[in-house]
């Protein structure tokens, strides 16, 4: 079934069918939850509640990108959840630990990664998550938005109930300073992923495992 | 070399400003040609923006978290309807439509009587209803009796007119979910005692056929009234046709999904991992035979004799043959211990020795009532092993065979049975030896779904 015959199903009640949305979709919302509220609770319940509330309206929905009439749902539940949980924006960095020797299935244990690497990238999930915490609510939307979900511009304008105009003016905002942020902590972070950025108009920038090419410009 | 308008500070600002807009290609012609020239004079400005793009690229990099849970809803869950609200607009739909229901029932007979007053038929409205709607076995809130009378004095004088004016205060204040569906009782034929909590559910079906359809109900409600008849007859004949055999609650809209997708006899399942490796074997030290992507569908056969491995048929993916994956990376339409048992030639096993373990279930399942032995009867003729073993088993009467009154069978099918081995189902349908899972009126369910709610 394709998913307009599952959306169409959908709205003529048939649960099942929009069960199969849910799961299509369901990795996504959680992830834009959980990068936005930055733990696992608040990311469940807000995903949960987009569903059902998507469920709810699915009779409003009048063709064009599925994906963003959801998005928008998935924002007002994020935000609902901010509200009535009154969440506090720097998460503890003990929730957002993952133990890399057991991680969930589906993280991509199927892809046999090396364990190393892995441990890594995880270390790495949780840098990005403190520094999107510490971002202003809607700048760390938009951000999650556009830079983990891959949402254009008009789809998030949409999606927060703004502006193109807006959006990138948050999204250059909350890029800069979660820039400042791992700049700061870069100690901190993996060895792999760290930036060597030296101030100065003499120094150039050395970034490990990301080759700077001077000749994209 | 430093050919500038601006002096550098300025310049510095506004490419900075800019270097988002920069990265995603969305700045003007000219302005990006004014940052390019600038990134080419500054290095810091590279810098910067390498940093920033590095930024971003971390950010797509950044592998998800694990998902908690399914945020599959229950298969009970209502069907929403076109307003907000829908759960107080389907009661109140439900007391407005029986008003509905006995204005045009007295309305048609009143037009037979003729000449009767307005207040004649008041007080005869006033006791019919619930005598009458407990006859055809249709129960009814308090609400509609009270409103009942009120209904009757806003129309004017005659039966005729009576019948009228009541459907526009009807249409006026309910959905047209609720609406159809309600015109139902009032072909007088007797209603099945679901026909309320039926509502809800059938509303699917009969709005499919029946005028009102399910989009905005200010447009749809203006045709209704002019065509009632009709509308009745329509809705009727399309709602009773789609009702008389139904469960009271949500199994209807499933169960037709259901019917129609199941048709081969091996378990669905999805694919949960976003690169599942293939082998041919149930285990990791077998070679591999090729991979499937998140969101595949697959058609398992049966599994390894840890239940950690499932043996699919590939031919559904494009393959030839079949071969073995992770189960913890495959979401069952169907349950696990339905499975039968292979072993890694590929060879069918017997069926272990069936216990009276609890199939744990990720959350607390309720039992439907157990009115559903309509629906049974279609479910084993094309359903997958599970569905058959357990009737069969059931109606071989197998001591070990949950009662179907115990409260805490999953009539859904969990969603997440990977974990569970306790039992055992048999391949052919004739072997009574498997005690079935807790699941004496299965639900031919595709989609596997985490609580089921009571019917209604």
């Amino acid at each position: 079934m394709n998913e307009q015959a599952m959306i169409a199903a959908a709205q003529q009640g048939d649960v099942p069918s929009f069960n199969q949305l849910v799961r299509a979709y369901q990795a996504l919302v959680f992830h834009t939850a959980f990068r936005v509220l930055g733990e696992n609770d608040a990311a469940s319940d807000a995903t949960q509640d987009a569903f059902i509330n998507a469920y709810k309206n699915i009779k409003s929905f009048r063709g064009g990108s599925f994906k963003a009439w959801l998005l928008r749902i998935v924002t007002n539940a994020c935000y609902d959840q901010l509200r009535a949980k009154q969440r506090k924006p720097t998460a503890s960095l003990d929730a957002l630990l993952v133990d890399p020797d057991n991680p969930a299935p589906g993280l991509g244990e199927a892809h046999e990664e090396q364990p190393h690497a892995h441990a890594e990238r995880q270390e790495l999930a949780e840098w990005i998550n403190k520094g999107l915490q510490t971002l202003p609510y809607d700048q760390r939307m938009t951000l999650v938005l556009s830079d983990i979900d891959g949402f254009a511009y008009e789809e998030i304008a949409v999606a927060t109930n703004t502006n193109v105009g807006t959006v990138k003016s948050r999204l250059s905002r909350a890029r800069a300073h979660l820039r400042e942020f791992l700049l700061e902590q870069q100690e901190l972070l993996p060895t792999n992923y760290r930036l060597k950025h030296a101030a100065g108009e003499s120094s150039s920038l050395r970034i490990e495992n990301v080759q700077a090419n001077e000749a994209d410009f | 070399m430093y050919k500038r308008t601006k002096p550098i500070s300025d310049m510095d600002a506004y490419v900075e400003e800019r270097l988002s807009d920069y990265l995603d290609g969305t700045l003007s012609a000219k302005e990006r040609a004014k940052v390019e020239a600038h990134l080419q004079q500054s290095a810091r400005a590279r810098a910067s923006l390498e940093s920033l793009r590095y930024t971003v690229e971390l950010l797509k990099e950044t592998p998800p978290p694990p998902l908690p849970r399914q945020f599959t809803l229950p298969v009970s869950t209502r069907a929403p309807a076109a307003s907000r609200g829908w759960l107080v607009w389907g009661l109140r739909g439900v007391a407005v439509a029986a008003t509905l229901a006995f204005v045009l029932l007295l309305g048609l007979n009143l037009v037979r009587q003729s000449n009767t007053s307005q207040n004649a038929s008041e007080p005869l409205a006033a006791n019919v209803p619930p005598t009458a709607l407990i006859a055809q076995g249709y129960s009814l809130p308090a609400t509609p009796i009270a409103t009942f009378p009120s209904q009757l004095q806003d129309s004017s004088a005659g039966g005729a007119a009576a019948t009228a004016p009541a459907p526009q205060i009807l249409m006026q204040t309910t959905t047209p979910e609720t609406f159809a569906p309600a015109v139902v009782p009032v072909t007088q034929t007797p209603l099945p005692a679901t026909s309320q909590p039926t509502q809800n559910k059938s509303l699917p079906r009969s709005n499919t056929s029946a005028p009102a359809p399910t989009s905005v109900p200010a447009t749809t409600q203006a045709p209704a009234p002019t065509q009632e008849p009709s509308v009745i007859a329509a809705a009727a004949n399309s709602a009773l046709s789609g009702t008389p055999q139904e469960p009271p609650a949500a199994a209807t809209a499933s169960a037709a999904t259901e019917r129609s997708t199941l048709e081969t006899i091996t378990v669905e399942g999805v694919v949960t991992a976003s690169q599942l490796l293939v082998r041919e074997g149930p285990g990791l030290e077998y070679g591999l035979i090729g991979g499937l992507k998140k969101g595949e569908q697959v058609n398992v056969l049966g599994r390894s004799q840890d239940s950690k491995w499932l043996y699919l048929d590939l031919t559904r993916n494009h393959k030839t043959g079949n071969g073995w994956v992770g189960a913890m990376f495959v979401e069952l339409s169907g349950e696990l211990d339905a499975l039968p048992f292979y072993d890694e030639t590929g060879v069918p096993l017997p069926p272990l020795i069936p216990t009276d373990t609890p199939m744990p279930s990720e959350t607390p399942s309720v039992t439907r009532s157990s009115t559903e032995p309509n629906e049974t009867p279609d479910v084993s003729q094309s359903t997958p092993p599970l569905i058959t073993a357990t009737s069969e088993a059931e109606n071989n009467g197998s001591p070990t065979l949950a009662s179907p009154a115990t409260t805490d069978t999953p009539v859904i099918q969990p969603s997440d049975t990977p974990t569970v081995q306790s039992e055992a189902h048999p391949t052919s349908p004739a072997k009574p030896a498997g005690a079935p899972t807790k699941t004496p009126k299965p639900r031919p369910t595709k989609q596997p779904t985490q609580d089921a709610m009571p019917s209604q």
